[in-house]
């Protein structure tokens, strides 16, 4: 069945044709609730809370091709909100906590490899509305225009978001990338001079 | 480095962090009790709401007999006949003669002046009554989710009311055939 005869069901409340939808939208809708919030428990509240949201709100789309944009404009909003309630509970302290936490959870993965990680922390240094805009265009694979529909900003706004992100992000790689060349040519010179630690 | 490269590591980045967890088969029964818990919560605000018209409405009727209650009648009623200078008297014999209105007949129409009381408290009750219309609106509004629709109406009957009005102060009731 497709995703606009669905639409359609639920608007009447059928409930198991929006069982059928969150099957289709689930796992994308996780994973765009949990790169925003970095913590799992809290990305599946979003996704509750988001699909609970849209059953009733459904029966307000008037074109349900556009369902998609309306939805993650839920998601985005709820997970926004349930981040920020989530910060401004924790001590702030303990911000900080939260990003090493993410960080051993990545390492402790051994197939994920050393740049996923960079990239991770450089997500985790931007701000909710330049991440989210990485999220949606290369998670969601979202156009500009669809990015604005569900932002609900300029498709401008989008670009200079989307251009400052990929610029910090590149900083990010570069600086570590210069890291790693000081870190080869210093084993390399310790070798040379014989300073190798077997010596 | 080049845009394409830093955009491929970007990609690869978020899928492999989002590969690391899977949607639980719970959500679904968490979200379908989340809906039933709101739902009954929306139950509880309309009736909630629902009060809160019926009780405006019977502040308004309240207000409006108040306003009924607290008019003179006698000095209305005088006022009004004050104003009659003629009156015209048909007698047992069929016979209709014109005659200044002595105190006699005013004196028989203050004894008897029920018919001129309500025609004076019928303003009041048309007070009352567009209270009543107004809360009825809020009513409609309420339930109404098409707000374009609702003003519509709205407006239909506010014209309406307008043009009885008119009717009413300026032609005396009597609206000509068109």
């Amino acid at each position: 069945m497709g995703n606009t005869d669905l639409i359609k069901r639920c608007q009447l409340g059928d409930l198991a044709s929006f069982s059928e939808l969150y099957s289709l939208h689930r796992k994308k809708a996780l994973g765009t609730a949990y790169l925003i919030s970095n913590q799992k428990g809290i990305a599946e509240d979003i996704v509750q809370e988001s699909f609970i949201e849209c059953f009733q709100k459904i029966q307000t789309i008037k074109n349900p091709e556009a369902f998609e944009a309306w939805f993650y404009k839920i998601l985005v909003r709820t997970g926004w909100r349930m981040v920020k309630k989530h910060n401004y509970l924790l001590p702030v302290g303990d911000h900080n906590l939260e990003g090493v936490s993410t960080t051993m959870d990545f390492s402790s993965e051994s197939h994920i490899s050393e740049t996923n990680l960079i990239v991770h922390e450089a997500l985790a240094q931007l701000s909710l509305p330049l991440k989210t805009v990485v999220i949606l265009y290369y998670f969601n694979d979202m156009n500009i225009e669809e990015i604005s529909k569900v932002l609900g900003c300029f498709q401008g706004t989008v670009k200079s978001r989307l251009y400052n992100a990929r610029k910090q992000l590149h900083d990010v790689f570069n600086e570590n990338e210069l890291n790693d060349s000081a870190v080869n040519i210093f084993f390399s010179k310790r070798k040379e001079y014989g300073l190798d630690g077997n010596v | 480095m080049e845009m394409s490269e830093l955009e491929n590591k970007i990609k690869r980045a978020l899928l492999s962090k989002t590969n690391e967890i899977e949607p639980s088969e719970e959500t679904f029964t968490l979200i379908l009790a989340g809906l039933e818990k709101k739902q009954g919560h929306r139950t509880f605000k309309t009736s909630y709401k629902h009060y809160m018209i019926v009780f405006l409405c019977a502040l308004s009727v309240i207000f409006g007999t108040t306003l009924t209650l607290s008019v003179d009648v006698k000095s209305s009623t005088l006022e009004l006949i004050n104003s009659v200078k003629t009156v015209t008297i048909m007698d047992k014999s069929n016979k209709v003669s014109e005659k200044n209105a002595d105190e006699a007949i005013k004196h028989t129409a203050f004894s008897d002046n029920i018919q001129v009381a309500n025609a004076n408290t019928s303003k009041n009750e048309a007070v009352s009554v567009f209270f009543l219309q107004t809360f009825a609106g809020c009513f409609l509004f309420n339930q109404v989710n098409d707000l374009g629709l609702y003003l519509r109406f709205l407006i239909i009957g506010r014209m309406t009311l307008a043009q009885s009005w008119y009717n009413n102060k300026f032609r005396h009731g009597q609206v000509p055939a068109y």
